[in-house]
């Protein structure tokens, strides 16, 4: 492999209580590229983005970021990793319901001190989401959900992130707004940041992913380049629903 | 004008207003009413100072009663104790005064950070145990220490306190108040009160957040109790009971938790409140007052659930009714 690697896996195994989330993952993601985690429900997805972000300690292995074990100082301390450069949009959102657009924006920018910068982002996010402009003002729970998936995606870019974690950003959309979210992800990696995608729509993360890690019941069973997988057997039988 | 002209405009009518009621309106009312504002003073700047916690950050005390005892009894100490010793003239003595009230203070803000670092890990209804746990703790202490009173009560409090030292220090903690929610740790209060993960995602960190605005709250919480002590001349346990903390919670919500200037207008409407029903007292010869009290409460929480001023501030209504017109 040629590229050069931004985020690894190293052995990383993590429970919640006594239950075993992941088992002994090995991964790693080279910059600029989308990289899907695929699974089933309870194979691990979120918590390997919750692994990254350090929401959850690990119980073994290491999480390196440039080659630095963020793992190790990374558990319970969530926002040093925000300060890296991870920009982690969380499950179901996460906006802030009662706070306008624009506060919901200034706070992805929360570790930008350049008032240049943040209002250089700010431009870019309305370009990216035009409707978000038309409704800066009002409160972010009164938005729609495809809306708050925009706004989700919006703050996170506010941070001027290197890697972008997404989980499940399609949940409960329209097919519609699904595909615009999907292109807005491969316009942003096409700048630069790189992106790990959670998704339980396979087909459509595999068309825009560059590669797929496959997990099943917190075990890594495939890692291999996106259109390979999309055109492997036992993918297409267990995620794509077609033989 | 700008956003910060415009501020500076609003703040200079404040101080104005301010000085105008302290040297020309208040010396001209009786006695009674004199007690009444002092008292609507009081609660402005501990509503305030709680709406931080309770409001912005979404946590939940209970325990402000506490907070204001401990700087009421430093502050109180010191100027019983220490002042005396130090023979000063009459302007040493009043900035002797600042100085123990701001004491008092700092030192409800280490308790405050003492009772924040451990507990503030929980949430809801499981802090506001903690921090009533915290006050009837700090009651029971007072109550005990002889050298302080204990039960008897403290005494000999000169009385420093005038209108002037109300205004001033109501003044400068609704300014600290208001200016905090347009900072950077402002928001970061809100985005905790909304959603912590997401907040945290974000780069806050949430546990400092929410100790520094229990922090924060504690210290004014801690110069109010100064001042009330050097009001009344005089301190007795029973009064910082969690009752008192309720008080304080029941001015918050029902100006709008999250709103300071709800805060502001329901701790003068509900220190008036009583005191303007008591000529109906009067006419039925029977005390309704806190019955007619306790239902003015009830069916207002039922009308407006969110407060008076909800999440908003005055201002903002303020701009809606322009708009309205327009």
């Amino acid at each position: 492999m040629m590229q050069e690697t931004l985020l690894a896996f190293e052995k990383v195994s993590l429970s919640y209580g006594g239950i075993q989330a992941l088992r002994n993952i090995t991964f790693q993601i080279p910059k600029g590229e989308i990289v899907t985690i695929l699974g089933a429900n309870g194979a691990g997805k979120t918590s390997c983005l919750r692994a990254i972000s350090g929401l959850v300690p690990l119980k073994a292995g290491t999480v390196r970021y440039k080659n630095e074990a963020i793992s190790a100082w990374s558990s319970k301390k969530t926002h040093l990793v925000a300060g890296l450069g991870i920009a982690h949009v969380p499950e179901g959102r996460g906006i802030f319901p009662e706070l306008s657009i624009d506060e919901n924006l200034d706070l992805g920018a929360w570790l930008q001190k350049d008032p240049q910068v943040i209002a250089k982002n700010r431009e870019r996010v309305f370009h990216l989401f035009p409707r978000l402009k038309e409704r800066q003002f009002q409160a972010g729970g009164t938005l729609s959900g495809g809306e708050q998936q925009m706004l989700a995606i919006g703050r996170a870019l506010m941070a001027s992130p290197e890697l972008l974690l997404l989980d499940e950003p399609s949940l409960g959309l329209a097919p519609q707004i699904i595909h615009l979210i999907f292109k807005i992800v491969q316009e942003v990696n096409a700048s630069g940041t790189t992106v790990v995608l959670v998704e339980q729509n396979a087909h459509l993360a595999l068309q825009i992913a560059h590669r797929g890690i496959v997990l099943e019941t917190g075990e890594l069973t495939l890692v291999d380049e996106a259109k390979n997988l999309l055109n492997n057997p036992k993918i297409r039988e267990a995620y794509l629903g077609n033989s | 004008m700008s956003v910060t002209q415009k501020s500076y405009f609003t703040w200079s009518i404040a101080i104005f207003l301010g000085v105008l009621f302290s040297e020309v309106l208040y010396p001209g009312l009786n006695g009674y009413y004199q007690g009444i504002l002092m008292v609507a003073g009081v609660n402005i700047m501990l509503a305030t100072s709680l709406t931080l916690i309770n409001g912005f950050t979404g946590q939940f005390s209970l325990g402000h009663a506490g907070f204001m005892a401990v700087g009421g009894y430093t502050c109180a100490s010191l100027t019983i104790y220490l002042l005396p010793k130090l023979g000063l003239s009459p302007l040493g003595i009043g900035f002797f005064y600042a100085a123990a009230l701001i004491a008092g203070g700092i030192v409800s803000g280490i308790c405050g950070y003492l009772v924040g670092l451990p507990s503030l890990r929980l949430k809801g209804d499981y802090l506001a145990i903690v921090t009533l746990g915290f006050g009837e703790i700090i009651r029971v202490i007072f109550l005990n220490v002889d050298a302080i009173g204990g039960a008897r009560g403290l005494t000999g409090i000169q009385n420093f306190t005038n209108q002037r030292w109300i205004v001033a220090c109501t003044l400068i903690c609704c300014f600290i108040m208001f200016r905090i929610l347009g900072t950077n740790q402002g928001r970061g209060m809100q985005a905790v009160r909304e959603d912590e993960v997401a907040a945290e995602a974000m780069g806050v960190n949430t546990t400092s957040t929410k100790v520094g605005a229990f922090v924060m709250s504690s210290f004014f919480a801690g110069v109010t109790g100064g001042l009330y002590a050097h009001y009344y001349g005089y301190l007795n346990p029973s009064t910082f009971g969690f009752m008192k903390s309720f008080e304080v919670i029941v001015i918050i919500v029902l100006g709008g938790l999250g709103s300071v200037s709800g805060s502001i207008l329901a701790a003068i409407a509900l220190t008036i409140l009583p005191e303007a029903l008591r000529p109906l007292q009067e006419i039925t010869k029977v005390d309704f007052r806190m019955i007619l009290y306790s239902l003015v409460l009830i069916l207002f929480m039922l009308l407006k659930p969110n407060g008076l001023l909800g999440r908003h501030e005055i201002s903002y209504y303020w701009k809606k009714f322009r708009r309205s017109k327009t």
